[in-house]
């Protein structure tokens, strides 16, 4: 009857881990099989009416390699199913995810919950390369993508990333004075985009304010390679890093005496974030409010470990932009109302239920 | 690091700065030539059929193309300045399959359809593009410039589906557009906007109608996915509109016209017709107006106002149709206010910028309130109609004018009664010719109205069908003085 109590105890403590763990990977898993039925929903949604076994029946053909006539019945569903609906379906669990990781990177790294892509003002950088870059002529009229465009997006998201970088560390700035920053910052390359949308004409006009508006009615297959891999690339980078923004989250002084360079980590960090948000504000605009409220809602279910709140807002940001992006298209089926609009519709009073429920054992 | 990471953002700062700058000098050098260009009298470039194959610049593509071909191949004649539509593949040169394109495209029809190339107006100027002849089948935009142009080729049931903003069959004039009310409907819609025509909905109308081309001009919407519609097989036509160039809008009328034409439609002998026709009006006003373009006469002083509140400036249509009457607008250069804008806002009494810029007419452009494009009820002659402006029924005339006019009570030229309202639905060319024959009275034209009149009937006669008894009485202006009487 000899039990040993301390190997019970830490039996105990192994097994409360596990389960503690296995909450957090059940709610990952969750989300990525959410987002399979969000797209699984996606794709049978638009204005031309197919059926629910039509378009998987399209979708199987397609991968099979099967041909059609150009300009036959078939032929125009293949083309609208898998030019428009899926690409379309695919790009959004890329922004979705891509801009939740960003969010939740940058709230970490500034140790700041109101940090976000749009609220640092990197959105509005991006959207502002992106300005210069139609401007000068980097881009097609009919929206085709140049990579010279998310450079120049990447470029000019780095002047509010450096600034927040400058100011973050700095201890008598306050979380709300950062903020604060982040939107004059935005405000400012709003105007500066303004003045470049008031003195172009009015074909590169309409451009640019497609843009700011946030919208996916003219996402192709060229849009994928470059925000994918952009955004894969980072997203593996920035969870390979996880634990060391555990380290930041426990404190400076802390982080420091593990052996982690702090600056360095910041500025790689952000860097790969406003390079993932470039590339998808450049070919699908402003898309607010999903960095932002995105890891929020699974810090509050997971808390805040980011080794798991990294996937879990990937997955979870990914099924919110496609749910929106499906609501959109289900309210008009001639893309009326741009996503980002939905978003925000959405995203806004989640942000401000977030802000009164906030539960700074999250961080 | 701090320091560092400061001289970093300092350069970035600069750099912004300078890639900004540069950009926006960019964008201005271009509005620079575009507004040179406004202030400059036009000069008419030639109508012809804008297809290649069509080698000696005519109205249509005939043997005589073929033999011209055969001739340039077997002289080596020059041929890219004099015949550069001799190159019918667009293969950047002239021989043998030249001349079996042009001949395919003789000998084609409803049952044997082929892509031709032809010039395709880009805003600014021209591009090439290639589109399935003939077209059977097409969805366009609704703008009322455009439609008119359709009315012109009689292309109605050509027409399956349209983009639109609003539901505009409530607030189009039926006599000018009633033809396509029947697609301008929630079934019909292709677009909410003109900016992008949505590819699904396009597909629908492709699968249900057989469409093959979407049309549009420069007066509709930006389409920003092209690309993506060529992909899957619709053809973007753009013309240009009613408010450019005769020569350059008489050449989409032959371009749609012999586009549509399958042989028995006659759209193309309708497109010729119409050219005759805006060229003789275009070369009666230009000799019209040569005194004022030499300045023998006065030019007249004026600016346009599309909706309440708003004055047009460069950039808009109506600018350009006052300066094409042969009026000065002291606002064709100026800039507009909020993105994009081509018009600035004015209300009397609580704006005052305009008070003081000399001005001879305040030219009011209003839609949705008349049949016809004129006052007066064709079922009543003599007699002005009642009308409602989107939901306001007025009971009486000066009511309506009163109301319409109302944001320029405080300048001088309405208080002498020298404002007036026209349709904004009317053609571009018969707005000028209003404008014109208005302003220039006993110096160019005898009286104020006639002349424009007899050249608006004559239109609607010519391209509607409408009859005399129809157009008995017709008034396509209404003039502050005989309306309301002078206001001071």
């Amino acid at each position: 009857m000899n039990q040993n109590p301390e190997h019970d105890a830490v039996t105990e403590l192994q097994k409360s881990y596990r389960s503690y763990i296995m909450k957090k990977l059940i709610f990952i898993g969750i989300c990525v099989l959410a987002c399979i039925a969000a797209v699984g929903i996606s794709v049978t949604v638009g204005a031309r009416p197919v059926s629910f076994q039509d378009v998987y029946s399209i979708i199987f053909r397609h991968l099979m390699g099967t041909t059609y006539t150009p300009g036959s019945t078939e032929w125009l569903e293949d083309f609208v199913i898998w030019n428009i609906r899926v690409s379309r379906s695919v790009f959004a669990v890329i922004a979705g995810a891509g801009l939740a990781v960003a969010g939740a990177v940058m709230q970490g790294v500034m140790k700041n919950p109101l940090a976000g892509p749009y609220t640092t003002g990197i959105s509005s950088g991006a959207c502002f390369g992106i300005a210069i870059s139609i401007t000068l002529g980097f881009t097609a009229m009919n929206g085709t993508m140049s990579l010279p465009t998310v450079i120049l997006a990447f470029v000019f998201s780095l002047v509010p990333m450096l600034i927040m970088i400058l100011l973050a560390p700095k201890e008598n700035v306050s979380p709300a004075t950062l903020i604060l920053t982040g939107v004059a910052i935005s405000y400012l390359f709003n105007a500066f985009t303004t003045v470049l949308m008031v003195t172009t004409d009015e074909e590169t006009l309409a451009d640019v304010y497609e843009w700011r508006l946030g919208s996916f009615t003219n996402i192709t297959w060229s849009c994928i390679p470059v925000s994918f891999g952009l955004t894969a690339a980072c997203s593996i980078i920035l969870y390979l890093l996880s634990n060391k923004l555990n380290a930041i989250s426990m404190g400076e002084k802390e982080a420091t005496s593990l052996g982690i360079n702090i600056n360095q980590l910041r500025l790689i960090m952000l860097s790969l974030a406003s390079l993932m948000v470039a590339s998808i504000v450049a070919y699908a605009g402003i898309l607010s409010f999903i960095g932002l409220v995105a890891p929020h809602i699974v810090r509050l279910i997971i808390e805040g470990d980011n080794r798991f709140v990294i996937p879990g807002a990937a997955a979870f940001g990914a099924t919110f932009l496609l749910l929106c992006d499906v609501g959109a298209r289900i309210l008009s089926d001639v893309d009326a109302i741009p996503v980002g609009v939905i978003v925000s519709f959405v995203g806004a009073p989640l942000f401000l239920y977030l802000i009164i429920r906030q539960s700074k054992n999250m961080w | 690091m701090d320091s560092k990471i400061v001289a970093i953002v300092a350069v970035a700062i600069v750099a912004v700065v300078a890639i900004a700058a540069a950009a926006v000098l960019m964008g201005n050098g271009d509005n620079q030539a575009k507004e040179k260009e406004n202030n400059q009298t036009s000069t008419t470039s030639d109508s012809l059929l804008i297809v290649y194959g069509n080698a000696n610049n005519d109205y249509t593509i005939d043997n005589k193309d073929v033999e011209l071909i055969e001739k340039i191949i077997k002289d080596k004649l020059e041929w890219k300045e004099t015949y550069p539509f001799a190159d019918a593949n667009y293969d950047q040169k002239v021989d043998e399959k030249d001349v079996e394109k042009t001949k395919q495209i003789i000998a084609a029809g409803p049952n044997n359809q082929i892509k031709v190339f032809h010039k395709q107006w880009t805003g600014t100027g021209y591009g090439v593009a290639d589109t399935t002849y003939p077209i059977l089948a097409a969805m366009s935009s609704s703008n009322q410039t455009d439609v008119i142009s359709y009315d012109i080729l009689g292309i109605d049931n050509e027409i399956k589906a349209m983009s639109y903003k609003y539901p505009v069959h409530e607030y189009y004039d039926k006599y000018l557009f009633g033809n396509f009310f029947d697609v301008m409907d929630d079934e019909h819609c292709v677009a909410n906007s003109g900016t992008a025509v949505k590819v699904e909905k396009a597909s629908e109308f492709m699968t249900k109608y057989g469409c093959t081309a979407y049309i549009y001009s420069n007066s509709s919407s930006i389409l920003n996915n092209t690309a993506t519609l060529e992909d899957m097989g619709l053809d973007t036509v753009k013309v240009a509109d009613s408010v450019s160039d005769i020569g350059e809008y008489t050449s989409s009328l032959l371009l749609l016209g012999w586009l549509f034409d399958n042989g028995t439609n006659g759209t193309h002998q309708k497109a010729i017709k119409a050219t005759e026709w805006f060229i003789n009006y275009n070369n009666d006003v230009t000799n019209r107006l040569a005194k004022v373009w030499n300045g023998e006469v006065t030019q007249v002083r004026g600016v346009a106002s599309s909706i309440d509140g708003a004055v047009n400036v460069s950039g808009s249509a109506n600018t350009e149709l006052l300066l094409k009457a042969g009026m000065d607008c002291p606002l064709a250069t100026a800039e507009g206010s909020g993105t994009g804008s081509s018009s600035l806002k004015y209300t009397s009494g609580i704006d005052t910028w305009l008070d003081y810029i000399k001005l001879d007419t305040v030219i009011i452009l209003r839609g949705s309130f008349t049949t016809t494009g004129s006052f007066i009820d064709p079922n009543a002659p003599g007699e002005y109609i009642s009308w409602s402006w989107f939901d306001k029924d007025y009971d009486n005339l000066p009511d309506a004018f009163a109301e319409q006019t109302n944001g320029f009570y405080s300048l001088e030229c309405y208080k002498k009664g020298q404002c007036l309202i026209t349709s904004t639905m009317l053609p571009a060319p018969l707005k000028s010719a209003i404008m014109a024959n208005y302003f220039y009275a006993g110096t160019i034209f005898e009286d104020a109205t006639t002349w424009s009149t007899e050249y608006c009937a004559d239109f609607f006669k010519t391209f509607l069908g409408w009859s005399d008894d129809f157009l008995q009485g017709q008034r396509y202006v209404l003039t502050q003085e005989e309306v309301c009487g002078k206001v001071a």
